[in-house]
């Protein structure tokens, strides 16, 4: 966990860095001269966030309790999985976007079921289409509300 | 009081009824089933409120809220697993009782007693939530100023295990909602070019994303499986072990009466919770317990003080969103989402200008707490079944909900892919320990501050020592000093809390 705060920390530091110097100034405008301008608040929060991601560095850097130090969050399998379930969340999307709800609806369920390793076709089958089928025709009719 | 009784007949309609024990149901079935909690609900049940009266809206997501924390008692007794992190302190004495055939007995000890700590806090938020509301009115911007960022840091502190990182998750909460159009000269801030940006990030698109799709990534990663078989409870068992008797209700009334206590007072601080509730109720019963050696081994006692004192916190968490519009817990930012929607800004001005609803909301929560009794009796038989809903089923079932409810908040697809975003931070955040409680606080307070901010500011000519030279805002800042000293660097009590 040690390390996994170090790292954290010094994304975090550097990305703030870059956010108070670069992004914000090009991602806001002058304002008027009367009252405070546009920068001026997300200037803070950032600051405030870069300030705090220094000390978790410097406290994860000089930490003492290094032997009783949980282990690492992220592992490969973690990263694996979290690699491939946000493919499949965008390609649902994608999917969504241009073949419509309902087919993009099963195809991500039905690929939701076969990744936590649901085997039975009939199940895939009858869950992945039923639950989209439902979810659009119930907000159709009882609440008019049409899914792309 | 012609309010009151406006508000009260508008909660006497066959069809708020029928909203509120639908919540009540939903309620109980996603905290029975483990893995799934009532914030998680919530935030995907917010969208589906667009088309009711704000009063049915409210009841309906609060109706969720109080389901899910006796639901989550269901899987505790029955499996050992409670559904919900608050019920895990019900598993020490719940699943014993269960192994000697109690299992009945336990249920129905866990809900008499969470039905009297919601309504004995509710009864609180009642008395309470008025005169606070008017002290809160005579407030300015500095000491707005000061309370918000005083509630920060106390979440800050206490809703994770390091004060900097939940500091930090605040402080990227604030900044995620300077996107958008900037509040004073209405220029686009930090929208990237694109037009969408400009309306701001959707506060369920980052309610759905971090509090349900990212649980199901967590939940996919950790081969959540489906539970083994739960204990029995049928009509097998004798008859003295399915029910609770009055005078085993009466013997116990002491420690539910002391635990709810706890609870509201746990709820109506900010950022403490359900879970650090239950454990002191818990642990207050047992020191004042003749048998303290009869806890964990299977004592109604522990039940009844652990499921009070969690169900207790649920009324009282409304205390500072109803009289500040600083929301407590996760459960009441996601509120601020719901009530917004319907025209309503929660916070002191709630009581002048929607005193008919406010009256109403607090007889449906009453009435909800009835419901959540005759449910939960009549009920458990299916909602002990529902439990064991098989995972590979309920979480598939799950990521499509979230991005049905994605979708009808925003009515885009652009903002169904800010939930997915918002969903993969929240599992880094989860596994990193950034606590996106909050990050969502934050991000629901971020406007409130800025505004109130600027506010001072202008009436200060820019001379932020204004701060200091009020007196409330200056005892709440030196507090919040204090807190940062205390909670941060010094104590070690809330760390052991949550370890335990």
């Amino acid at each position: 966990m040690r390390k996994a705060d170090i790292v954290s920390a010094v994304i975090l530091f550097v990305g703030g860095l870059i956010t108070i110097f670069v992004i914000i100034p090009l991602q806001t405008t002058e304002g008027e001269k009367y009252g405070l301008p546009p920068a001026f608040f997300p200037t803070c929060s950032m600051v405030v966030l870069t300030v705090l991601s220094a000390l978790l560095l410097l406290k994860g850097l000089f930490s003492s309790n290094k032997d009783t130090d949980p282990p690492a969050p992220l592992d490969s399998r973690s990263w694996l999985n979290i690699g491939l379930l946000s493919a499949l969340l965008f390609l649902s999307l994608a999917a969504i976007k241009y073949l419509g709800f309902i087919i993009g609806g099963i195809l991500m369920v039905a690929s939701f079921m076969i990744y936590m390793r649901e085997r039975r076709l009939i199940t895939i089958s009858l869950v992945s289409l039923i639950t989209p089928l439902v979810i659009y025709i119930v907000l159709w009719k009882f609440l008019r509300i049409l899914l792309p | 009081m012609e309010q009151i009784l406006s508000g009260l007949s508008d909660v006497f309609t066959l069809k708020t009824v029928i909203y509120i024990a639908l919540g009540i149901t939903m309620g109980i079935f996603v905290g029975a089933v483990p893995g799934l909690n009532g914030p998680m609900a919530i935030a995907i049940a917010v969208p589906l409120t667009f088309f009711m009266s704000p009063l049915a809206a409210i009841t309906f997501l609060v109706g969720i809220l109080k389901g899910s924390r006796y639901g989550g008692s269901i899987s505790a007794i029955l499996l050992n697993t409670p559904g919900d992190p608050e019920a895990a302190a019900t598993c020490f004495d719940g699943y014993p009782l269960a192994l000697q055939g109690k299992a009945g007995k336990a249920l129905k000890m866990a809900l008499y007693a969470s039905v009297f700590g919601d309504t004995f806090s509710d009864l609180v938020l009642i008395m309470v939530a008025g005169p606070i509301a008017l002290i809160a009115l005579k407030m300015g911007p500095p000491e707005i100023t000061a309370v918000i960022l005083f509630a920060l840091t106390i979440i800050a502190a206490v809703s994770g295990r390091s004060l900097f990182k939940g500091l930090i998750a605040a402080a990227f909460g604030i900044f995620i909602n300077c996107v958008g159009l900037d509040p004073v000269t209405a220029t686009p801030r930090l929208c990237m070019g694109s037009v969408e940006l400009q309306n701001g990030i959707p506060l369920m698109a980052i309610g759905i994303g971090m509090l349900a799709l990212s649980e199901v990534l967590v939940q996919i990663e950790e081969h959540a499986v489906t539970p083994r078989e739960a204990i029995s409870f049928g009509k097998d068992a004798k008859r003295e072990n399915r029910t609770v008797s009055f005078r085993e209700f009466k013997e116990n009334l002491k420690t539910i009466l002391r635990s709810s206590l706890i609870g509201t007072g746990v709820g109506a601080l900010p950022g403490l919770g359900a879970t650090i509730a239950a454990f002191l109720g818990y642990a207050a019963a047992k020191r004042a317990s003749k048998t303290p050696e009869q806890f964990g081994k299977g004592t109604l006692e522990g039940v009844a003080a652990a499921e009070a004192a969690n169900n207790a916190v649920v009324g009282a968490n409304l205390i500072p969103l109803f009289t500040l519009g600083i929301p407590g817990n996760v459960a009441a930012a996601i509120l601020i989402g719901a009530f917004m929607i319907h025209g309503v800004t929660p916070g002191p001005l709630m009581f002048q200008e929607h005193g008919r609803l406010i009256y109403g909301i607090y007889g449906a929560f009453i009435i909800a707490n009835g419901l959540n009794l005759a449910i939960g009796n009549f009920g458990l038989r299916f909602f002990a079944k529902v439990m064991m809903a098989p995972k590979q089923i309920v979480y598939p079932v799950i990521a499509i909900c979230c991005v049905t409810g994605a979708y009808m908040a925003d009515n885009s697809l652009f903002a169904v892919g800010l939930m997915i975003i918002f969903a993969i931070l929240g599992y880094f955040m989860k596994k990193l320990d950034f606590s996106f409680v909050t990050f969502i606080i934050g991000f629901v307070l971020g406007p409130i501050l800025e505004l109130s901010l600027r506010q001072t500011l202008v009436i200060s000519k820019n001379n932020p020592m204004i701060l200091l030279e009020r007196p409330v805002s200056l005892i709440l800042l030196i507090l919040t000093v204090l807190s940062i000293w205390r909670l941060g660097f010094r104590s070690k009590k809330v760390e052991k809390l949550k370890e335990t």
